[in-house]
């Protein structure tokens, strides 16, 4: 799963800039920019295969960090945490 | 593919951009590994070059044997050392340099600093440098499975660093194929300074064989001596580990920081209890048949169990890599008795890519001087270290990776810088600035440490000769006449890059014969001139950085513990040095010495 880089590797591949690095760390997708295209620059990219594209909508998933998973991983894998920036 | 090595790659992380040059002569004159890589650091490295800076390039090389014969898949890794501040050599077995070869290049030369993390794919038809801030700070292990393919094809080999390389640690190293180093001088620092987390070396191609008719014979011959003769036989089945007992009964097993020669609880970390309790899984590099690298199971809880579930089915199970000298420098010289802590201290320097030996070092000085109150608990944040306490040295490991504070800082640059800053020289346990194996043998150790070209008892295997002296006499001239000539046979072997411990297989004829089998004729006479050679162009590399013998030192306390040759006494070491000095000088490689400076040598304060 996406793991929030500071200098991610997908939103520099991605050749629209439909994929805007977070302060944090991370990336946030802006739809209208992105253009679902064919060629996947941004999931092949990312060197953990933390992204995919959504076969429905045609835009890459990109986790928004609701934290749900750190809910219910009972092995700990997923920590939720509130960070201040 | 050619029957030849001849293609170098060139790697520009400033521009990101690769290109391959055939270098021909370069490989006819030096065959490969060490010869070659020496000839190319010579040519790429801008002379009193900092260490991280981009001008600093790694060169990296495979052998003319590789994918040929047993017992040939030993990576050279050529670089300038942050640790000694001069030539940085490691060798890592792996799948590194059969992938390498296989993808058609003999060697790998890569200079320049990215502007963000990133990872060199290695492959025939197109190798390129890829952004990879996704893999920064992750563990080797964890690396190594986002880029190892699921159904690759071909050899694959992944090199990457952990937390210490990216910190800069001066002893962080690089991690090849999960269980094999690039260790010791700092491989990993280089690379992390350059921002390179990883290379992914991926050859799908294979070796032509140019005389087929002479290399059945040629590897019958070396796979019979490999495989039914009892040559290698220790490194197959207890793996080096057998060294504790056995050093242990020759009283030259250093342990509690190199205070005493032997261990009183030894047998709990031999060889035969880590087999007989941990031993998972036995791994080999490509087309060796012995599989030394030892796997032990350490089983660790990964979550705290839930459901009312009972905790045992709460704990994974972690392969750690063991063999001797994590378990000396780890385990006794920290006087960790219990063979499980030791692998969780192994497991957790090969987490953070970090040299355990130099690890050992560090915290075997840092107990003495916390004893001693040259530091305190302000300096270690908190941990009191102490002889065998397992969680403060945990604690101190992560925290020298991360360099979390000055104190840290100064861990993080070795064992004679620590003590430079806190005090405690005499018993800061280096020679040329790298931290010593653990055979506290007698002279032929030392002497042959101190003037090897990587300081390392592997350098010149002056604990062989100080183990033949102690069943015969042999004057120290005699010790110091092996140690040239080993380091000599040697350097042939690791242009090779044959693995040391086939090099009782590897006589000198053999290796004429397996050369000639891939179309490469040299007589015993051409290697040995080439030995020499090579050492020659090491050296001559060291004297450009500022190496001088004149100016090293031997900690105090290796004076004062009993070896088996007695205590060592500082004149001998000095005159052996002094004859080294002469006998290479008459080769024709200048030493500088000065007789009145040598006075000099050994003293520690």
């Amino acid at each position: 799963m996406c793991r929030f880089c500071r200098e991610p590797e997908c939103a520099i591949a991605c050749p629209h800039n439909a994929l805007l690095p977070l302060p944090e760390g991370g990336i946030t997708l802006i739809a209208e920019k992105c253009r679902g295209c064919e060629t996947f620059d941004c999931i092949k990219a990312c060197k953990l295969e933390a992204l995919a594209l959504d076969g429905r909508t045609g835009l890459p998933v990109i986790c928004d960090r609701c934290g749900d998973c750190g809910k219910f991983c009972p092995h700990n894998v997923f920590r939720y945490e509130e960070i201040k920036l | 593919m050619n029957a030849q090595l001849e293609r170098i790659l060139y790697v520009d992380l400033n521009e990101k951009t690769t290109r391959v040059a055939k270098r021909p002569e370069i490989f006819s004159k030096y065959l490969g590994g060490s010869g070659v890589a020496s000839a190319l650091l010579l040519e790429e490295c801008p002379a009193k070059v900092d260490p991280f800076s981009p001008n600093a390039p790694i060169v990296l090389a495979t052998g003319p044997l590789v994918g040929m014969f047993p017992c040939m898949a030993k990576g050279v890794a050529l670089f300038k050392s942050p640790l000694t501040a001069n030539l940085g050599e490691s060798h890592a077995g792996g799948h590194f340099s059969t992938a390498l070869r296989f993808a058609g290049y003999g060697a790998i030369v890569i200079k320049g600093t990215a502007d963000k993390p990133v990872s060199i794919t290695v492959d025939e038809a197109n190798p390129k440098v890829e952004y990879a801030s996704s893999l920064w700070g992750h563990s080797p292990l964890q690396v190594e499975r986002a880029l190892r393919p699921p159904d690759g094809q071909g050899t694959h080999s992944v090199v990457s660093i952990g937390r210490a390389g990216e910190n800069l640690v001066y002893y962080g190293g690089a991690i090849v194929d999960r269980y094999h180093h690039f260790g010791r001088l700092g491989l990993g620092a280089v690379m992390g300074s350059k921002k390179l987390k990883a290379l992914h070396v991926c050859g799908t191609g294979d070796v032509p064989l140019a005389k087929p008719a002479e290399f059945k014979p040629a590897y019958e011959e070396i796979y019979h001596r490999v495989v039914e003769t009892p040559l290698m036989k220790k490194y197959h089945d207890l793996g080096t580990s057998a060294n504790v007992l056995i050093l242990n009964a020759l009283r030259a097993l250093p342990s509690k920081n190199f205070s005493v020669a032997s261990y009183e609880k030894a047998d709990s970390l031999s060889g035969d209890r880590l087999a007989e309790e941990f031993l998972e899984r036995k791994i080999s590099c490509p087309g060796c048949p012995i599989a030394c690298i030892h796997l032990g199971g350490l089983r660790t809880p990964f979550a705290p169990e839930h459901e009312g579930g009972r905790k045992e089915f709460f704990e994974e199970m972690e392969l750690v890599p063991y063999n001797y000298e994590p378990i000396f420098a780890l385990g006794i010289n920290l006087d960790v008795s219990d063979p499980k802590s030791v692998l969780r201290l192994i497991s957790r320097c090969e987490n953070l890519g970090i040299d355990a030996m130099m690890v050992g070092a560090v915290l075997a000085w840092a107990t003495e001087a916390y004893e001693r109150n040259l530091i305190g608990a302000e300096e270690t944040m908190g941990p009191r270290p102490a002889w065998g306490d397992v969680e403060n040295y945990l604690e101190m490991i992560e925290n020298t990776a991360n360099v979390r504070n000055p104190f840290y800082v100064a861990l993080a640059r070795g064992v004679a810088a620590a003590a430079e800053k806190y005090g405690g020289k005499e018993f800061a346990i280096s020679l040329g600035k790298n931290s010593p194996a653990g055979y506290f043998t007698g002279y032929g150790f030392v002497v042959g440490t101190l003037v090897g070209a990587r300081h390392s008892h592997l350098s010149n295997a002056g604990y062989s000769i100080d183990q033949t002296a102690m069943m015969k006499s042999i004057s120290p001239e005699e010790i110091v006449e092996f140690l040239v000539e080993e380091e000599d046979w040697l350097s042939v072997l690791n242009s090779l890059v044959a693995c040391y411990f086939s090099r009782s297989v590897y006589e000198k004829e053999l290796v004429a014969k397996a050369l000639a089998a891939a179309g490469i004729e040299r007589t015993v006479e051409e290697l040995m001139r080439l030995g020499k050679e090579v050492f020659h162009n090491l050296y001559r590399f060291k004297l450009r950085e500022g190496f001088d013998i004149t100016k090293e030192r031997i900690p105090e306390r290796l004076l004062e513990t009993e070896s088996p040759a007695g205590r060592l006494n500082r004149d001998t070491i000095k005159k052996m040095v002094s004859y080294y000095v002469k006998v290479r000088e008459k080769e024709g490689l200048r030493l500088r010495l000065e007789e009145r400076a040598l006075l000099d040598l050994l003293v520690s304060k």
